[in-house]
């Protein structure tokens, strides 16, 4: 079990992962998310998971600190140390009429199982997806397959509209469009700014947060975030959460917590080592 | 080198035998890291008896006819018998001996509240000290593990029933070890990616070094237990799905308090304020005071509140020390008399320098535009009428405000219990706190289905957690097999089973 | 004379326009000229007018002249520049530069994003000190309006201590010209032509392969975050920067160190002594801030109890070696100093060694086929040593270390030591005797090896020594003529002490594994 099937970076610094571990695949339903650890040294970081198949799953993660590069450097065929889940609350699956979906980053994976699963109840869904320029937009034609609108926006308007996510909706809506339900997933900063400008449209707003976690079963209370003014853990009363409710100060302030203590870990270095033992030597070095 | 005719080291006497007097010796201290050095690090703090300290000791043993500390125990260890064992020298047969009753000795013998329970009641404790019982369990599983040669009991033959354990702490361990030896097939399901419970995440390497956690689980994968990591049942699995789908004949839950509480005060979600769940869990579990070379990080502090009083808040203010902290104070809002830490880690605590601020509470932690902690406000308090836990309650005196400068602030003010499993099974009863109600000897609401420990207790030691396991198991052998146990049947009257 | 912007500055024989401007404060952006490197002219930023020529010119490539009239800035200069600059944007991952919400993004994503890849500035750990972001900045871009083009070249890992990320290149041959003209070592060089031009080593082989010694040059220079070392790009400003003498042979290369969090995070040669030009070689480079940072070091003298080595104070431990010293009779105990002590710390040792009358001094590996033959039961070494548990007559160990290296499980005492960057003093090198600076602060309880003989002596009530600092014992070696020696510690001296510094540095290890057949491994 744990092991990786596949392994592909979609585009930089964006990796699908498909992993086999039945428990997970069985079990799993939209917008819930597994806890992997790479070794016995890494952190247990959370992932969405993007797609179920008989005993495997997917996810798309994103390279980021020393722990998803650990993973980065692992091969199909290698296992993981550890594979939790699902664990959170799947996501509010209903039919609610015209279904506005945001993606970025990860997020435009995560965002993907949503689409299929509101298309499948019969929503209208209207996808947007941001990326810093046109390299780095994945997952297009399967997107575009679930949507009946798509549209795309890059920061240097590499391609499609020149701005983000915020941008094209802002546009959408003042242009007349109507929407019912919107769910948006990627970075923090993102994932606010788009909860502000449905906000005072009363477009109800869900949002799918990625706090630092630890346990991810409710022990530590490390992914606290404030929603509405009461505290909420995020592991097991989300992910996915009230967009207009959410504290966006506080949340990127708890997930800044760490930014010093990361950069001390690369001054250790094994993992990336590691693929170069094995490019030389043949064989990794446990 | 041999390692034998290495000197004693000068300075602080090591036993404290004295040759002149003829009567009974007195109690054995233990050596242990000054305070300045163990502050530092994070090895054991007692260095443990050596061969000779611990002879001396047994030899203190009354051997009483009617041993009271064998009622004190929790778990009924026949205390008098491996104490005479190792007064002849029989070390490992006196480790054998603890392990008929008690599978977690090594653990025991450090973390076990023997004031309160075994020493309390040894007769030598009348006129004299008591015999260092804790000190010698400890010694007889040390001397076996480290001499490397753990005898495995005999096992039942297989009887071809089997059981699901969920959690892997204390509880669960020992239903595991009873069950395993009265021929159960045994499968343990742990949430996290390694075994213990409370003994890994919880309680500090200082205190309980985790390599004895893990010789003890490995101890019950020889006796034939299968461990599941990564299992979040409730989740991956629910309880009626291993009843029904996995075949277990029966299931228990030992899953722990697991629900960190917090004061709901304001900036409570500031950075730099943790549970102690948290908090240990990244020191200990995820071993972020190795870091980097492990991976996950904990903020470090310099100047650290930790809030509470009981043993949990003592491992956190003696942690935030060894992971660099100049000062460490702890608030609790009662006074020392009512702290429930026990004895010993109270007094740890304070030769290490923690500075202990008690009859009072915070009212609000205070952030930097960082979002960061920089102070929190507390209030004083008095103690008034005994409330229902019989400890005076603790009155805020009003407008009694002052502030402490804190960059670290850990809320060790206890735990409820985790919902994850009442969530997913609605046929688990809980009372009004979350805890699943079971009957004396641990059958809850739900047929085949067993709890113990701190999911039904709420946050209590390691050994009443074992007690209430060793009761649950015997209870799972009663039903499942029909085998009556003397104790079970008088203690508890078992109703009859309906069919 | 000459006239530049109007104002007017002196001339001096042999320099250029560029060279002129920047003695005089006048500013001209360049990203492909550095102070260090012959001029090169490739990024044509500096582009300047001088009247009376047709055409412009670059600054950092035309040698000044008496009597030159020059304008370094005017609107058809900056269109010019401007449009230059934007076709090396439109080829560098800039998408940050130019993004409308940069500014507050800045704002919640405090910090660098440590991707695998850098695909914009907020996941470049160059940002702060990248040169194309600083003239973005300086120039006001906002918008590109050529077609943004990603190289999609392959991030390249395979190499020890360094990761290059061509995709971020904007050719300014800085790399290229330090390797060959600084370093004389012609590794990196412009492969391939025009549009698909490329730096790299000839035949596109990693580094391990060819002859690169990994000085690290090429990273020090690079204007952008193409070349990076892995282990120490993240830190950003560090919060010191303190030189010191490398210690690990007896070159005496001088080095910078950066300091950040109380460790040290990156070493570079000395600005300010020829080191610079010759550079430092790799075990300075790259291998000292893993190395002594490793986990494992040494921090608490301990003692043998009940099978394990306990933690424990100064004072209890160097009355138990006192207690121990004074149990044997000088005849049978021996010391071990190793060629890493520093000059005070070796004057130190040995007159401990006379008071006590041991004679035993013991500085060779050689040296140690004596202890059977003279019955040396107590032996006190400075660093790992192999093959001690063959010597039946030892009785004790006193292990003197930095780290638990070689003899460590057979030692009853252990005595943790600074390393040479944790310490003040002086090290006698091929250079002669140069200065070694305390850069950071030992772990824990860890001290220099004088103090430690010091603290002993006291125990044993040994009087003369009993020293404040380094300056006291040195002016103490003046007055006894106490004359070093040069140690035998050449460059290609693997260990430090007792620990071979690929056993802590992984990617050294796979330097020396890889390159084992050659002479020399750089």
């Amino acid at each position: 079990m744990y092991e990786i099937v596949e392994k592909r970076e979609e585009v930089p610094n964006i990796h699908r992962l498909i992993i086999r571990e039945p428990n997970v695949a069985k079990k799993a339903k939209p917008g819930q998310f597994v806890i992997l650890m790479p070794d016995e040294k890494g952190e247990r970081v959370p992932m969405s998971i993007v797609e179920t198949k008989k005993d495997t799953f997917t996810i798309f993660m994103l390279e980021l600190g020393i722990t998803t590069g650990k993973i980065a450097n692992m091969h199909p065929g290698e296992k993981l140390y550890a594979v939790a889940g699902p664990l959170g609350q799947p996501a509010e699956i209903e039919y609610y009429g015209n279904v506005l979906l945001g993606g970025g980053c990860y997020g435009i994976g995560a965002i993907y199982p949503l689409a299929k699963a509101l298309k499948a109840k019969g929503n209208r869904i209207v996808t947007i997806i941001e990326a810093r320029s046109k390299y780095l937009i994945y997952l297009e034609e399967k997107l575009r397959i679930v949507s009946d609108e798509f549209y795309i926006a890059t920061s240097d308007g590499s391609r499609g509209t020149n701005g983000h996510v915020q941008t094209v909706l802002d546009r959408l809506i003042k242009n007349g469009h109507r929407f019912d339900h919107a769910k948006f997933i990627g970075c923090t900063y993102m994932m606010m700014n788009c909860s502000n400008i449905t906000a005072p449209y009363r477009i109800p707003t869900r949002v799918a947060l990625n706090t630092i976690m630890l346990d991810g079963s409710g022990m530590c209370g490390c992914c606290r975030v404030s929603v509405g003014g009461k505290t909420k853990f995020a592991c097991v009363d989300g992910p996915e959460f009230d967009g207009h409710q959410v504290d966006w100060a506080e949340l990127m302030k708890r997930k800044a917590a760490y930014q010093e203590a990361e950069m001390i870990s690369y001054q250790t270095s094994p993992h990336i080592c590691r693929a170069l033992i094995e490019n030389y030597f043949g064989e990794s070095d446990e | 080198m041999s390692k034998k005719d290495s000197p004693k080291p000068k300075g602080k006497p090591t036993t404290s035998v004295k040759k002149s007097r003829p009567t009974r010796p007195p109690r054995v201290k233990m050596n242990e890291q000054p305070p300045a050095i163990r502050v530092k690090n994070f090895e054991e703090v007692p260095f443990g008896l050596t061969p000779e300290q611990a002879r001396l000791e047994a030899s203190r043993c009354l051997q009483c006819k009617r041993p009271k500390c064998v009622e004190g125990c929790p778990v009924q260890v026949q205390i008098p018998d491996f104490i005479a064992l190792i007064a002849e020298g029989k070390f490992v047969e006196a480790a054998c001996k603890i392990k008929e009753t008690n599978v977690l000795p090594a653990v025991c013998g450090r973390v076990c509240p023997q004031e309160t329970q075994c020493e309390a009641t040894c007769i030598l404790g009348r006129r004299h000290e008591p015999v260092a019982i804790g000190y010698l369990e400890r010694f007889c599983a040390d001397f076996e593990r480290l001499g490397g040669h753990v005898e495995l009991p005999k096992k039942a033959k297989p009887n071809g029933k089997k059981v699901a354990i969920v959690g892997s702490g204390p509880s669960g361990l020992t239903v595991a070890g009873d069950l395993a030896l009265l021929g159960y097939q045994v499968t343990i399901f742990e949430a996290f990616h390694k075994g213990g419970g409370v003994l890994v995440y919880g309680i500090p390497e200082f205190r309980l070094p985790k390599e004895i956690v893990e010789k003890e689980i490995h101890y019950l994968e020889r006796l034939g237990v299968e461990i599941k990591y990564n299992h979040v049942i409730g989740k991956c699995k629910t309880i009626n799905e291993l009843l029904t789908r996995d075949g277990f004949d029966a299931v228990f839950i030992g899953v722990g308090a697991g629900l960190p509480r917090f004061m709901n005060i304001p900036g409570e979600n500031l950075n730099g304020v943790y549970s102690a769940n948290e908090y240990l869990t990244r020191s200990n579990l995820m071993k972020a005071y190795l870091f980097p070379d492990y991976n996950t990080p904990v903020i470090k502090g310099s100047k650290v509140i930790v809030v509470g009083g009981g043993n949990v808040a003592m491992d956190c203010a003696r942690t935030a020390l060894r992971l660099g902290a100049n000062k460490v104070t702890l608030v609790y809002r009662r006074a020392r008399e009512q702290m429930p830490a026990r004895a010993e880690e109270v007094h740890h605590a304070e030769e290490e320098g923690i500075i202990f601020k008690l009859l009072a509470n915070p009212v609000e932690i205070i952030g930097d535009e960082q979002g960061n902690v920089c102070r929190v406000k507390c209030q004083n308090y008095t103690l008034g009428e005994p409330d229902a836990s019989g400890r005076r309650r603790p009155i805020p005196i009003e407008n009694s405000f002052f502030e402490l400068e804190a960059d670290l602030v850990i809320i060790a003010i206890g735990n409820n219990a985790n919902p994850l499993i009442p969530q997913s099974t609605k046929e688990i009863k809980t009372n009004k706190w979350g805890n699943i109600i079971t009957d004396p000897i641990g059958r809850t609401s739900m047929k085949r289905v067993y709890a113990a420990g701190d999911i039904v207790t709420g946050a209590a030691t390691v050994i009443s957690a074992m007690g209430g396991g060793r009761l649950a198991a015997k209870a799972i052998h009663f039903d499942l097999m029909g085998v009556s146990d003397p104790m079970i049947t008088t203690a508890c009257q078992l109703p009859k089973e309906d069919e | 004379m000459l006239v530049i912007d109007g104002k007017k500055v002196p001339f001096v024989e042999g320099k250029t326009i560029l060279e002129i401007a920047r003695e005089n404060n006048i500013h001209i952006p360049t990203l492909c000229a550095h102070e260090r490197l012959p001029s090169f002219g490739a990024c044509r930023l500096c582009m300047i007018k001088v009247h009376g020529v047709p055409g412009f010119m670059n600054a950092c490539t035309t040698p000044a002249k008496d009597g030159m009239v020059i304008t370094t800035n005017n609107l058809e200069i900056k269109k010019l520049r401007r449009a230059i600059f934007e076709l090396i944007l439109s080829e560098h991952p800039s998408s940050c530069m130019i993004c409308a919400q940069a500014e507050h993004c800045d704002k919640f994503n405090s910090g660098i994003m440590k991707a695998g890849v850098i695909t914009g500035c907020n996941t470049c750990p160059n940002k702060d000190m990248c040169e194309v972001r600083a003239i973005a900045e300086e120039l006001n871009f906002k918008t590109i309006r050529f077609p943004i083009f990603y190289k999609e070249l392959p991030i390249e890992r395979n190499d020890p201590f360094f990761d290059r990320d061509y995709n971020l290149c904007i050719h300014c041959g800085r790399c290229v010209r330090v390797c060959q003209q600084v370093e004389g070592a012609h590794i990196l060089v412009f492969t391939k032509r025009g549009h698909d031009t490329k730096i790299g080593t000839s035949f596109e082989k990693p580094h391990i392969e060819t002859d690169c010694k990994f000085c690290g040059q090429c990273i020090d220079v690079c204007p952008t975050g193409a070349l990076s070392a892995r282990g120490q790009k993240w830190y950003q400003e560090p919060d010191d920067r303190v030189r010191t003498t490398c210690m690990l042979c007896n070159k005496g290369c001088r080095f910078e160190m950066d300091v950040k969090w109380g460790r040290i995070v990156a070493v570079r040669p000395d600005p300010d002594y020829k080191t610079l030009k010759t550079g430092i070689c790799v075990k300075g480079r790259f291998c000292l801030p893993t190395f002594f940072n490793a986990v494992d070091r040494i921090r608490f003298p301990r003692f043998l109890q009940n099978f394990k080595l306990y933690p424990t104070n100064w004072d209890e431990i160097g009355s138990h070696v006192a207690e121990l010293l004074e149990a044997y009779p000088p005849s049978k105990i021996a010391l071990y100093l190793t060629n890493f002590l520093t000059d005070e710390s070796d004057y130190v040792f040995r007159k401990f060694a006379e008071m006590m009358e041991i004679t035993n001094i013991y500085t060779t590996v050689e040296d140690l086929t004596q202890i059977p033959k003279k019955g040396i039961k107590v032996l006190w070494t400075t660093e790992g040593l192999p093959g001690l548990k063959n010597f039946k007559t030892l009785e004790h160990l006193i292990f003197q270390e930095v780290f638990p290296s070689e003899g460590y499980e057979l030692a009853d005492v252990v005595l943790p030591a600074a390393a040479f960057t944790e310490q003040f003093g002086t090290y006698y090198t091929q250079r002669g005797p140069m200065p070694i600076q305390k850069v950071v602060k030992a772990p824990d309880l860890a001290l220099e090896d004088w103090k430690i003989v010091c603290k002993i002596a006291q125990e044993l009530d040994l009087s003369g020594l009993n020293y404040l600092d380094v300056d006291e014992i040195e002016q103490e070696m003046g007055r006894v003529n106490y004359k070093q020696k040069v140690r035998p510690v050449d460059e290609y001296y693997l260990k430090y002490r007792g620990t071979p510094i690929a056993e802590k540095v992984p990617d050294f290890k796979i330097l020396l594994e890889y390159r084992k057949n050659r002479a020399k491994p750089w």
